[in-house]
């Protein structure tokens, strides 16, 4: 226990975002109690004595609002945040200091307000303002000063107090390249000391050479902890993922400008793409989110499709089983479970499990801590909001467990359109057995060696090729059943092969099915790339070594009597 | 738990101190007449009100310039107090969001500054009775007790006022007419004995009102004030103080984040 510096055990922060009046002119469309942020959701964490700690992530990702909780300026609406040791501040550049008083006198005031006695800080007064390098400004107010060397003075007064723990938000951005090597070698003397700093930054540089771990964080969430070179390489990717998204939505907000007016703003038939995966269910979705009308989310957000009671009776049937040790069937029922589970229900033998657990434990907090703040999250207004920031009527959603709960989907939305896109089981086990780390792309050289893979000798992977094709047929039936109750209005299944053969015609298909005007020129939503890509997979599928093993999964499949015609 | 107010914030009295002495320097900060502005203020108060009053009327009692300037201070320093209070949370906002402090600081600093607005003004006080050629009778040595009844009613509605203030804007122009309409429903140029009716009734339930006129009866009448005074007028500051608290302590929790 005295080990620890800084213990954050399941906190979570939400912000009205219409605390003044002026906001309310955006939100009066909507017209929900949704008008909350969630900044914080659920955060747990615990920071050793002598850690350094940075937090990297995009604006807006709760870094600031994280820090705010720990110095204790800000409370958590739930969890509890515990503190080890004297504790100093360093947030936004600036604020904390009178602008009207000068520097030795913002000195004094900061000393008092972080604990200190008057005559303590005033011996101290020289030491500060020579650290700062503020000598010739120290009877100048503050109003008069740059950001630079508020931030300076600032800087100097926290460590020259001497904290346990000092928290730092990018405030040593503004300072100029003497200064920031000074608070470079103040950090590593601190590190020695084996005082605890936390610090929140947009450099990676200084990051990955002061931190002994990292945080990313994002929508309020904690997305990677760790080593600042694992954790460094996820954030690279995520800002290049955030830049083609943001860029598409911009290209979408500027073709939405002409003529669409909405009046009823509610979530009319949003269309789901279902289909067993590595069917092409990603290739559509890419293409229809890229419609002007439509709207585009993460499918973590159709975790809360599913009812509560019937979650929560999974959740103890998967729990049991699992301490049982024992092996989960593919009943309907386990299908929901692996289908809640980010993990495909066809992907692979040892995958599943391990992930589904650590899905399972994050899903469990995330929903008690809901129930027991009696503050249930309500899809509807998630979505609506989603709608209303992107400012569309309708969305788009894949998700591979969208397949599995079907029934769950049409019953929140019962004008849903539903793609369902089928794909040629020797094809999708193929796609299985071969795929490299690389989602997309399959090499069978990389898989006979790093998958262990033997083509030459079937018997081997008869096994392997068993089970996908079992799941291949569960989810399958799954869909056929749900299918036989829907109409040609709301269900709709294409053949991936049909599709690629001649991918515009296709598209115009799919887009009168969902009601959706056809984007002039087509190539809107068709980018080249991926026609390309659809090129390339049809040369692939020619290639002689994909019918080799073709053959041998038609091999198998024929010996299990496999009840579909290809 | 809530503990007693005031207890708490002892350790703090070093800041405490230095806050008020730093808002009473700001706040004349840049002017020429500086720190003479704090005396100065109610001095050129009471001119207005008495060159205007004994002009349209005449002097109804004896000492009414006395009795003037006793109830013009306290009325300065009440709406000097109230109205730094109210603003105090919002004011210092860039302190509340950077630093881990109690909020309930600085309604009370507000009013440790009117506190030591209130030795300046008593000083005053002191100063124009030869002016007025007047001595004071023995009873004048309540005056303390009263002083401090005064400043608790100034911190308990420096309580309310700050937070009302962080949740609702409208306070601000609110307060500031009722402010205003306090020197008229005081009995601070007139006198209780000349009234009746509704000005009357509003006298009795106003606390203000009631230190000024138990202030009159120590300061200028050399009387003093029934039991019955000091007991209804006790109950009310406290009561006042009391709510004034609680209402801090409910509401304090969120209210950096709506600075």
């Amino acid at each position: 226990m005295n080990s620890i510096a800084i213990k954050l055990s399941n906190v979570s922060k939400k912000f009205d975002l219409n605390k003044n009046k002026n906001m309310s002119k955006r939100s009066h469309k909507t017209n929900k109690p949704s008008n909350q942020i969630l900044a914080l959701d659920n955060i747990s964490l615990t920071i050793e004595k002598g850690e350094t700690i940075g937090i990297i992530g995009l604006n807006g990702s709760g870094k600031t609002t994280l820090l705010r909780i720990i110095s204790g300026i800000y409370q958590s609406d739930s969890g509890s945040v515990l503190i080890n040791g004297n504790l100093a501040p360093l947030l936004q550049i600036g604020t904390g200091f009178k602008k009207e008083l000068d520097a030795e006198e913002n000195i004094i005031i900061n000393g008092l307000l972080l604990g200190f006695s008057k005559n303590e800080i005033k011996r101290k007064i020289d030491d500060i303002i020579k650290f700062a390098e503020l000598e010739r400004f120290r009877k100048l107010k503050l109003k008069d000063y740059s950001t630079g060397m508020r931030s300076r003075l600032a800087f100097s007064t926290a460590i020259q107090i001497n904290p346990d723990i000092l928290l730092v938000d990018e405030i040593l951005a503004v300072g100029d390249a003497v200064f920031k090597e000074k608070s470079f070698e103040i950090f590593l003397n601190f590190k020695k000391q084996k005082k605890t700093i936390v610090y929140t930054t947009h450099s990676i540089n200084m990051i990955s050479d002061l931190s002994d771990r990292v945080i990313l964080m994002d929508q309020g969430r904690i997305l990677k902890i760790g080593k600042p070179s694992d954790v460094i390489s996820y954030y690279k990717e995520i800002i290049k993922t955030h830049k083609t998204k943001s860029f598409k939505q911009d290209n979408v907000r500027s073709i939405n400008k002409e003529g669409t007016n909405y009046s009823d703003k509610s979530i009319k038939k949003p269309i789901f793409i279902i289909g067993v995966p590595r069917s092409g269910t990603t290739m559509l979705n890419i293409m229809m989110c890229l419609h002007p009308e439509l709207a585009w989310f993460s499918h973590e957000d159709l975790k809360l499709l599913i009812p509560l009671d019937k979650q929560k009776k999974f959740r103890e049937k998967f729990l049991r089983m699992k301490e049982n040790n024992e092996k989960i069937p593919r009943t309907e029922d386990s299908l929901f479970v692996f289908g809640l589970d980010q993990a495909r229900p066809l992907d692979g033998t040892s995958k599943v499990p391990i992930e589904a657990e650590s899905f399972w434990r994050r899903y469990i907090q995330f929903y008690e801590s809901e129930i027991s703040s009696n503050k249930k999250r309500d899809l509807k207004n998630i979505l609506d909001k989603i709608l209303t920031t992107q400012n569309k009527l309708r969305f788009v959603n894949k998700a591979p467990q969208n397949t599995v709960r079907i029934f769950a989907i049409k019953q929140i939305f019962p004008d849903a359109k539903f793609i369902n896109i089928a794909r040629d089981p020797r094809s999708v086990i193929s796609s299985m057995l071969t795929r490299t780390k690389n989602e997309g792309e399959f090499n069978i050289d990389w898989a006979i060696k790093e998958k262990k893979l033997n083509f030459h000798n079937s018997k081997k992977n008869n096994e392997l090729i068993k089970y996908y094709a079992q799941g291949y047929k569960d989810i399958t039936n799954y869909t056929l059943e749900f299918s036989k109750q829907q109409n040609s209005e709301n269900f709709m299944t294409i053949i991936y092969e049909d599709f690629i053969s001649n991918p515009e015609k296709n598209l115009k298909k799919l887009l009168d099915f969902c009601e959706l005007k056809v984007p002039e020129p087509l190539s809107q939503i068709m980018p080249r790339k991926m026609r390309d890509t659809t090129e390339k997979w049809k040369m692939e599928l020619a290639e002689d070594d994909q019918h080799k093993i073709f053959d041998i999964v038609q091999d198998s499949i024929d010996k299990m009597k496999y009840p579909f015609k290809l | 738990m809530i503990k007693f107010p005031l207890i708490e914030l002892l350790d703090k009295r070093s800041l405490i101190l230095h806050f008020s002495w730093m808002n009473i320097k700001l706040r004349f900060k840049g002017s020429y007449l500086g720190l003479i502005w704090t005396g100065l203020e109610p001095l050129l108060m009471f001119l207005i009100l008495f060159v205007v009053f004994t002009s349209i009327r005449e002097i109804p009692k004896e000492n009414f310039g006395i009795y003037l300037i006793t109830g013009v201070l306290f009325y300065h320093l009440f709406s000097r107090g109230t109205s730094a209070g109210l603003g105090s949370l919002k004011e210092n906002s860039s302190l509340l969001k950077s630093f881990q402090i109690k909020k309930e600081l600085f309604p009370v600093i507000a009013t440790t500054t009117t506190c030591i607005l209130l030795f300046v003004e008593v000083g005053i006080l002191f100063g124009l009775m030869p002016v007025f050629d007047f001595t004071p009778g023995w009873n004048i040595l309540l005056l303390p007790v009263l002083l401090i009844l005064f400043l608790l009613l100034v911190l308990g509605m420096n309580y309310i006022l700050s937070i009302l203030y962080v949740y609702v804007k409208d306070v601000k122009p609110f307060w500031t007419i009722f402010i205003y309409a306090l020197l008229f429903l005081s009995p601070i140029f007139w006198y209780t004995s000349e009234v009746e009716g509704i000005l009357l009734n509003i006298q009795q339930i106003n606390p203000f009102g009631q230190i000024v006129e138990m202030a009159h009866k120590i300061i200028v009448f050399n009387e003093i004030p029934e039991l019955i005074e000091w007991i209804s007028t006790t109950i009310i500051i406290f009561g006042i103080l009391f709510i004034g608290f609680i209402m801090f302590k409910k509401l304090e929790r969120n209210i950096v984040e709506k600075l």
